[in-house]
């Protein structure tokens, strides 16, 4: 259009060629009608009437991102020129320039694409702002149940190490109940064993094994089977058969009694034997100073420490009164016996109980008793007369017997 | 006639002013073609650069129609060359950007969604961590109520 205004330099005679096109042109409209729409000038039509073009238009400037509002400005910029394209495209069109038409229509194509896609571009970036926002509320809530999460695997870890050490501790009573249990039932067995040899000793007393013979025999072999149990560690069987051969040894000695006795009246019969035997019921009492198939024995009780073999202070006492009666009964010979509670081992207490013999033994020697008229044998812990299971029972044990044998 | 006299004069002002100018817009065109070939050399190296691929070769070939038409003195078909350059390169800009948001936002999204999911899963692995927290302490204090009875 430039090109035109600038080719014509004059108005001169302007107005005829003006006129000739005037009529021209109207004579081809009243003749040939509109001349074709060029397509792409169809197509931006169509495109015009779409919705997007109305949100296009609308006034971007109360969105509040601002990065959102650029893009839009940036889609309305390029529709209003679009708008300026199909404007003069249907003008050219009207005046029937098809190329001009054409080209014009094209530029206004472009562009309003460009809107199109600022437009989609700010939907997109409006988008990416929401997504941002959500993220972050997301970022936010994991980060709290990761933290939580934690925590509470802490705790787990926690509760499962106290409960590891309370169920250890639940075992441990459960063994420890166990382990009681099994101690109580051995130790009820071993008394019982026990108390089976003191009424075995008491029968010997009675001299069962002459004069009862096949039932302190029986109870020999209850005694024995006990024993053997025990040492099996059955000790509930151990238990039952000792409680047998207690009552048989009982019934030993019951049995033996009065042929024991006919027997002790026949060995008292000797003045010398009388006279010691009522001498040691005088200074140890009846419980103390008894008759055996042996002689006289003297139960010496709680001479000694537990685990020692030196002669108790406070018992020299008795043992300087059975110094005197051997000095009294010159012919007698005398056996003595030592013995042990049943706290250490059995090795341990046979050496012991052997030793507190050779003690006692020394005491006599020391003091001028011929060595010749002494003898001495340990019995460890397997001949208790007292009850172990007490204080007192077990310091009655440690003891020694002195025998006066009867001729 | 002295109007006409007037107007013939200032139309000869009119063309010497024109023809004095016409080699300084040639430049300005010149330099124009170089802006929008160097943006066009950076739309060309954008990493959606092939969501625009057909528009950046009719540029490229726009541009150099331009360059053509100017060497060869025609400054009015170079001009309206020039503004299809313009619109085609405004075309690209936007087709880019949208490229650009469109996988942004779609990034997001996907972060988001993954970030959704993974909150699921830490929800569900901490009900269930608090279940067996409970329960653990359940147990524990079991045991406890036994030893104290024992």
């Amino acid at each position: 259009m430039e090109r035109h205004t600038l080719m014509r330099p004059s108005w001169k005679g302007a107005w005829v060629p003006v006129v000739v096109l005037l009529v021209l042109g109207g004579g081809l409209a009243a003749c040939g009608g509109a001349p074709p729409k060029p397509a792409d000038l169809e197509t931006l039509d169509g495109l015009r009437a779409s919705r997007i073009v109305e949100a296009i238009r609308q006034d971007p400037a109360e969105i509040e991102n601002a990065n959102v509002r650029e893009l839009r400005e940036l889609a309305l910029e390029a529709l209003r020129a679009s708008d300026r394209y199909h404007e003069e495209s249907v003008a050219n069109w009207r005046r029937n320039r098809q190329d001009a038409a054409q080209v014009t229509a094209r530029m206004g194509l472009t562009y309003h694409r460009a809107a199109e896609n600022y437009f989609r571009a700010a939907e997109a970036r409006e988008r990416l702002a929401a997504a941002n926002v959500s993220l972050q509320g997301q970022i936010q809530r994991r980060n709290e149940y990761m933290e939580r999460l934690q925590s509470e695997q802490e705790l787990i870890a926690m509760l499962e190490t106290i409960r590891v050490l309370f169920q250890r501790n639940e075992e441990l009573q459960r063994q420890l109940a166990t382990i009681q249990e099994q101690a109580r039932v051995e130790s009820r067995a071993l008394y019982a064993i026990q108390e089976a040899r003191i009424e075995q000793r008491a029968a010997e007393g009675m001299r069962a094994e002459q004069f009862a013979t096949s039932t302190y025999r029986d109870a020999q072999q209850l005694l024995t089977r006990a024993q053997a149990r025990f040492e099996d560690s059955r000790f509930e069987e151990a238990y039952e058969i000792a409680v047998q051969a207690l009552d048989v040894f009982r019934r030993a000695g019951e049995e033996a009694r009065p042929r024991f006795m006919s027997e002790q009246d026949r060995l008292l019969s000797d003045a010398t034997n009388r006279r010691l035997y009522e001498r040691a019921q005088q200074i140890f009492g009846a419980d103390r100073a008894r008759i055996d198939a042996r002689g006289l024995v003297i139960v010496m009780p709680d001479l000694f420490d537990a685990r020692a073999a030196e002669v108790r202070d406070t018992r020299r006492g008795e043992l300087e009164q059975v110094l005197d009666m051997l000095r009294q009964a010159e012919r007698s010979s005398v056996m003595i016996e030592g013995h042990t509670d049943d706290r250490p081992n059995a090795e341990a207490a046979m050496a012991l109980s052997q030793t507190r013999a050779d003690t006692v033994l020394n005491f006599f020697l020391q003091r001028g008793i011929a060595a010749r008229r002494l003898s001495t044998s340990g019995f460890g812990r397997n001949q208790p007369l007292y009850d172990n299971r007490s204080a007192q029972g077990r310091a009655n044990n440690n003891r020694v017997e002195i025998i006066f044998l009867f001729r | 006639m002295g109007w006409q006299r007037r107007c013939t004069a200032w139309l000869v002002v009119g063309a010497a002013a024109l023809w004095l100018s016409a080699p300084a817009l040639a430049d300005e065109m010149r330099s124009q073609l170089e802006a929008a070939n160097e943006r066009l050399v950076a739309h060309e190296a954008h990493e959606h650069a092939s969501e625009a691929s057909s528009e950046i070769a009719q540029m490229r070939l726009m541009i150099s129609e331009a360059q053509g038409q100017l060497a060869a003195g025609d400054r009015l078909s170079a001009r309206g060359t020039l503004l299809r350059v313009n619109a085609v390169q405004r075309l690209i800009e936007s087709i880019l950007q949208r490229a650009t948001f469109e996988r942004l936002a779609h990034e997001r999204e996907s972060d988001m969604l993954q970030t959704v999911e993974e909150t699921s899963e830490l929800q569900l692995q901490l009900e269930v961590a608090t279940q067996r927290r409970q329960a653990l302490q359940d147990e524990v204090r079991a045991i406890v109520d036994r030893l104290e009875q024992n």
